[in-house]
């Protein structure tokens, strides 16, 4: 009998982090013999499993290797097996990013179990009738962009749980579980692990599993001008800390006519427009100045730093000030009498 | 089911609607967001009752493969796939991965000069069937580092058999 498993989730799902400058490799460790097969990689397909299923079932890993260090990673593995229930999770979020699964500390995600295999009736080993979900959760360290998934699953799950039922299940979490002493700033991975529930001689009891990175809210103040400052000739200079920026992002500052109100279309201050598709979140430093031709009135503005992401528009931080460019000549006319 | 429906509607709502401009959330609101929609609870351990699962420790890659070498690029297969290493050619084993790495394809393909592949059954690599001597003899006539591959695919090679011989007393 042979293992048709379908390679293409576990290629699909990561072929993309592992694109350029790194080579991956798919490693099949058979449990009964030991044997362990490189199996050829194509970037992204289906490919089935040639070797025969044994009695302890096969572990498949996908491994990628970074070209420039030659540091391995691994990206997934899946434990297969005739007498094994077989299990698959995907993680929805709003952002559509195809390389990894990812969102922002304050937005919801649903993670969709899919499990087959499982037996019920009465006698049978509770390996045969249930299967156990982990959830796991890592924060990033100073710049981190990812954690190996030995670390991330090396730890106290936040929650454990039973799946009884093949078929697919569904949880949705409207925010991020990650800690952090301010929740708009927490950041990292959340992870998903489906296990077989083994005996004591089993080295790898991992059936699926599955990962969403997390990425802090971005902040952001423009200086330079104060609420209620007059303007009176050039505009002043700004400087505008921008901090945790989204990867995929788009930040700008805007003014209008007016006091502040949501949702009012501004002119675009130029040189304050800043793009960002990347693959982790980003602190940034801009100066702007020569904005003038954005007052062109008297009259009092509101000036906004916002930035754009697959979640919507957030407004970082608006000031009101007042621009006042009359000339006012103080004259006094007066004779001189001749003598 | 319902609430299935819903959840789809509502992400893919929000995924195509215009973009809403709001101030920036507060750690307040993320906790109240957090409170307000609970996630679905799902049939819990019994308290005490450990489920024996194993995760998988640090692992590598690397360290779980032979390297191979020319010089300029490198590649790696299962320890226990290279089957034969001509003296002359033991500097090509077991380097250090410096230069390009390449998959095992491109790899072969640059090297056909000093590499040969050795097609093996599941059996022979299982160390169920011998692999026939004849084979052995040509592998030293051969005078290339030799590596088992099953399917194009590198594949380890046990020497020793998997099953206890029984011994006649």
């Amino acid at each position: 009998m042979k293992t048709y498993l379908l390679l293409g989730t576990l290629l699909c799902s990561h072929a993309h982090a592992a694109g350029e400058g790194f080579v991956n490799f798919i490693r099949q460790q058979q449990k009964t013999t030991g044997v362990v097969w490189s199996m050829p990689v194509v970037p992204v397909g289906n490919g089935p499993s040639q070797l025969p299923l044994e009695q302890d079932g096969a572990l498949f890993q996908l491994w990628t290797i970074e070209q420039a260090t030659a540091k391995d990673h691994l990206l997934d593995q899946k434990l297969v097996g005739a007498y094994l229930p077989s299990a698959a999770i995907s993680i929805r979020t709003l952002d559509p990013y195809s390389a990894v699964p990812r969102t922002r500390a304050d937005q919801p995600f649903t993670v969709t179990f899919n499990v087959s295999g499982l037996l019920s009736g009465a006698g049978l080993p509770e390996a045969s009738t249930r299967v156990l979900l982990e959830h796991h959760i890592a924060n990033y360290k100073g710049a981190q962009k990812s954690i190996p998934a030995a670390q991330a699953l090396s730890g106290t799950p936040l929650s454990s749980s039973y799946l009884i039922a093949n078929g697919t299940s569904e949880q949705t979490f409207a925010v991020t579980n990650l800690k952090a002493a301010d929740a708009t700033l927490a950041t990292g991975e959340e992870h998903f692990v489906i296990h077989a529930l083994g005996d004591d001689s089993a080295e790898q009891t991992q059936l699926a599993t599955a990962h969403v990175q997390v990425w802090p809210v971005a902040s952001g103040t423009i200086q330079g001008i104060a609420p209620g400052e007059r303007v009176r000739f050039h505009a002043p200079a700004l400087t505008v800390n921008l901090n945790d920026l989204y990867p995929r992002s788009n930040t700008w500052i805007q003014v209008y006519k007016g006091g502040p109100q949501l949702n009012t279309a501004g002119t675009r201050v130029t040189g304050s427009v800043l793009i960002l598709d990347q693959d982790r979140s980003d602190s940034r430093m801009l100066t702007v100045s020569d904005y003038d031709t954005a007052l062109t009135d008297d009259g009092t503005y509101t000036m906004e730093l916002l930035t754009e992401t697959p979640f919507g528009i957030d407004r970082l931080h608006h000031v009101t000030f007042v621009v006042d460019r009359k000339l006012e000549i103080r004259a006094q006319l007066g004779g001189v009498d001749a003598q | 089911m319902k609430t299935t429906l819903f959840l789809l509607t509502s992400l893919a709502g929000a995924a195509i609607a215009a973009p809403a401009m709001t101030d920036r959330i507060t750690p307040e609101e993320i906790a109240a967001r957090q409170k307000s929609a609970p996630a679905v609870a799902l049939v819990q351990p019994v308290a005490g009752a450990e489920a024996k699962v194993a995760r998988p420790g640090e692992q590598s890659l690397i360290k779980q493969s032979d390297i191979l070498s020319d010089g300029n690029n490198w590649t790696l297969v299962p320890k226990g796939a290279v089957l034969h290493i001509p003296a002359a050619l033991s500097n090509r084993v077991g380097a250090k991965p410096v230069g390009t790495l390449l998959s095992w394809i491109d790899f072969l393909t640059v090297n056909r000069g000093w590499l040969f592949t050795e097609e093996v059954t599941f059996d022979q690599a299982a160390g169920k069937t011998p692999i026939p001597p004849s084979r052995h003899d040509f592998w030293k006539k051969n005078g290339k580092v030799i590596v088992a591959v099953h399917l194009g695919g590198p594949i380890s090679v046990r020497t020793e058999p998997t099953t206890p011989v029984a011994s006649i007393q």
